[in-house]
């Protein structure tokens, strides 16, 4: 006989658990629920208001400082467009999140469940990623706007290459830094909320594919 | 507050606790994280009980929200110190005193199951309820034949487990 039957014999005998009474039940039914999935969605949203407060400010910022009367139209063209956009896809990433949220039922099956979760978190990973691209289009944008406001296509080509470079490693390191922050929180968060979810969820696939 | 949809609850889950004690043995290490999970159970199911019909027995029902509760939304909190207030109905839940031979070999038995993942967990759990496949896979959201594979893989798996302890 192996461990399991052997188990198997005792499972329904070996029943000398507390009996809950009613009472007792009913106080748990208003406690509150420390489930993965409320993290998960408490997490999401101040991720996802974060990313429209930076929004916010990237379109204030770009206005007032980046807006230059020296920009030429074309530029101030994409810097708006960027900001239309950026906010359209935020909406899209919010509706897109919410709808996840709501869509986690644990009368699923399991499999279901654990999906339905991921994919509520994997929104909110792409509107992150979302606007690390933002980040560095609004570098990008702002280093236009600093070469075009110092007439530095009208300097010495040495003046120029310096410009340019100088333009390059600080634009490099901040997104470099960007990046490694981001990494970091990730795997703080990942480790935290995702981990186990995505530990089951491969289990269950495993064998499916 | 004290609506007759709670009153319900409350009494067909009074009757049915054996199953969430039952998960909770098998995915708790100790009484404060089977009270914890059993907490969670509890207020899982009463959030999906609006939308139980009736299609199958409140035990069905209940026993795969519970799992899946296990599985997919409790968060451990083993690293903190619980500073709930010691409920004296969960005092006596035995973890760790076995006293005879074969209540011994029970107890290395829930220990190797214990070590076994979430998913292996919820397996065994139906196995040990005799259930059969079909369910198991409906439950869990695979197929049947990947169903018989894994509980064949869960055996072996605690067969080793018992071997390293020397007990096999």
């Amino acid at each position: 006989m192996d461990g399991l039957d052997l188990l198997k014999q005792h499972w329904n005998k070996d029943g000398d658990f507390p009996k809950v009474n009613k009472e007792e039940i009913r106080r748990m039914l208003y406690k509150s629920s420390s489930s993965l999935a409320k993290w998960i969605f408490f997490v999401s949203v101040i991720e996802l208001f974060l990313g429209l407060a930076f929004n916010a400010w990237f379109f204030f910022f770009s206005d007032v400082e980046m807006g230059r009367d020296t920009d030429p139209l074309w530029l101030k063209i994409i810097d708006q467009s960027v900001n239309v956009i950026s906010y359209v896809i935020t909406f899209y990433f919010i509706y897109t999140f919410f709808q996840a949220y709501y869509k986690i039922k644990n009368t699923n099956n399991t499999k279901d469940l654990l999906n339905d979760i991921l994919a509520s978190r994997k929104t909110v990973n792409q509107y992150i990623s979302f606007n690390i691209y933002l980040i560095i289009i609004s570098l990008a944008i702002g280093s236009i706007s600093f070469i075009i406001e110092k007439h530095i296509f009208d300097k010495s080509t040495g003046e120029m290459m310096l410009y340019a470079i100088f333009t390059i490693i600080a634009v490099s390191i901040i997104g470099f830094f960007i990046i490694k922050l981001m990494k970091f929180y990730f795997r703080l968060i990942y480790i935290r909320l995702v981990n186990k979810l995505d530990k089951n969820y491969d289990e269950l696939v495993q064998l499916e594919d | 507050m004290n609506t007759n949809l709670e009153q319900e609850f409350v009494a067909l889950l009074e009757d049915n606790q054996n199953i969430l004690h039952k998960i909770c043995r098998l995915y708790a290490s100790d009484v404060a994280s089977h009270q914890d999970l059993f907490q969670e159970m509890v207020i899982q199911l009463w959030r999906s009980y609006p939308k139980f019909k009736g299609d199958s027995k409140f035990s069905t029902w209940a026993y795969r929200v519970s799992l899946n509760t296990a599985i997919s939304l409790y968060r451990s909190k083993r690293n903190k110190i619980s500073t709930v207030d010691w409920d004296q109905s969960f005092a006596n839940i035995k973890y760790e005193e076995y006293n005879s031979e074969e209540e011994e070999q029970l107890k290395f038995l829930y220990d190797a199951v214990r070590q076994l993942n979430d998913i292996d967990k919820a397996l065994v759990y139906m196995y040990l309820e005799d259930k059969d496949y079909a369910e198991i896979s409906e439950t869990l959201g695979i197929s049947e034949v990947n169903a018989r594979v894994k509980m064949n893989r869960i055996k072996g798996k605690i067969k080793e487990i018992l071997a390293k302890k020397g007990i096999v």
